[in-house]
């Protein structure tokens, strides 16, 4: 006996192609690329002092989207904490009870291989987020980019040791704090900023020559600031969703 | 004639709408929400690919024949929200699960509707 598709099945495919087939057919015949594009990049990095020019867009002339980023980024990571997170002593007012779900978990199988290449790998992890946070103005990376990669390693050692081991060495009132001090800092740098030169600006410090590290005026403290903010949010929503695992 | 990456953004964004509507299981959906986003930042990135293109991370000297650094900008915004809205959705199934013991949307609004009805 063959199972006929149901009528919403049909409907929702023949959505998905109609939304699919007007996207295609209302693209853009070619794209602007070439000469402009490299205008636009001289121009960029003229003003920046930065020869990566994605982190001139966006630490510099969409600055103040950026922030909004960082905002809408900090309050996901404020409601995962509400729901799933537990303070220092206990559950917080207003988090959900967790039963089943919020079991204590121990690490990978207690495997000598796992913790030993975790122990190996995490200061390699580590010095890459550093780098790509410090360097993200002349080379591929940024502040997101070394944020999420510095989480990651965290994470590597989290599963690896427990979840439970490694998040009772930082206590989560203090990581709060910073990362909410960080966002306040790129608030401020940024006000600064706005109040000084205006915006859109990357900052009231003159870049110097285009292509090196200290020439990119207060693009490197932005990236900095912004992989701090990302590191600390990022390991929040990681580590929370591994203290939660379990069978439901 | 659009290029792969055009095409293959279009099958995924297809497969993702399709998969969101029809699913059931919320986590299916938010899978399929990934697809979407993803399919969507493979659709800026590919609309100003060029072969002999280089990466806009050069200086000012060499610079030649770059793509346009304003799409990639948009996708890392896009990457970081992404990654916020999928964690917080994630965060909000647990719950549903963790209350009604299934991640069925259809039993958990006939659930809703009982326990508004009492």
């Amino acid at each position: 006996m063959t199972r006929r598709p149901k009528l919403t099945t049909i409907l929702a495919v023949a959505l998905a192609c109609g939304i699919g087939g007007l996207l295609l057919w209302s693209l853009p015949e070619a794209s602007q690329g070439g000469a402009v594009a490299v205008e636009r990049v001289r121009e960029l990095v003229a003003s920046t002092g930065a020869s990566n020019a994605v982190c001139s867009i966006v630490v510099g002339a969409r600055l103040l989207d950026t922030l909004f980023e960082v905002l809408v980024f900090s309050v996901a990571v404020l409601g995962v904490r509400l729901t799933l997170g537990r303070g220092d002593g206990g559950a917080k007012e207003g988090a959900i009870a967790w039963s089943s779900a919020s079991i204590a978990v121990s690490g990978i199988a207690e495997s000598d291989v796992v913790r030993r290449s975790a122990y190996l790998l995490f200061p390699l992890v580590s010095i890459l987020g550093i780098y790509l946070a410090v360097f993200g103005h002349v080379s591929p990376g940024g502040g997101f980019g070394g944020g999420v990669v510095l989480a990651s390693g965290f994470l590597l050692v989290a599963v690896s040791l427990g979840a439970e081991r490694v998040s009772r060495r930082f206590r989560e009132s203090v990581l709060e704090r910073i990362e909410w001090s960080t966002v306040a800092a790129i608030l401020v740098f940024a006000g600064v900023s706005w109040a000084v030169q205006g915006l859109p600006r990357s900052g009231w410090i003159s870049p110097g020559e285009p292509g090196t590290l200290a020439g990119s005026g207060t693009l490197m403290t932005y990236n900095l600031l912004i992989a701090v903010k990302v590191f600390l949010g990022s390991w929040v929503i990681v580590h929370l969703f591994v203290e939660h695992r379990g069978e439901i | 004639m659009p290029s792969t990456g055009v095409i293959v953004a279009m099958v995924l964004l297809v497969i993702g709408i399709g998969t969101l509507v029809i699913r059931r299981d919320l986590v299916f959906k938010l899978l399929a929400l990934g697809l979407v986003n993803s399919s969507t930042i493979l659709l800026l990135l590919s609309l100003d690919s060029k072969r002999s293109a280089t990466a806009p991370i050069v200086p000012p000297s060499v610079m030649e024949n770059v793509v346009d650094p304003l799409p990639q900008a948009l996708v890392l915004a896009a990457i970081v929200i992404n990654f916020a809205i999928l964690a917080l959705a994630l965060v909000f199934v647990m719950v549903l699960a963790e209350r009604y013991h299934t991640t069925d949307a259809a039993r958990i609004e006939r659930s809703v509707e009982k326990e508004t009805i009492r």
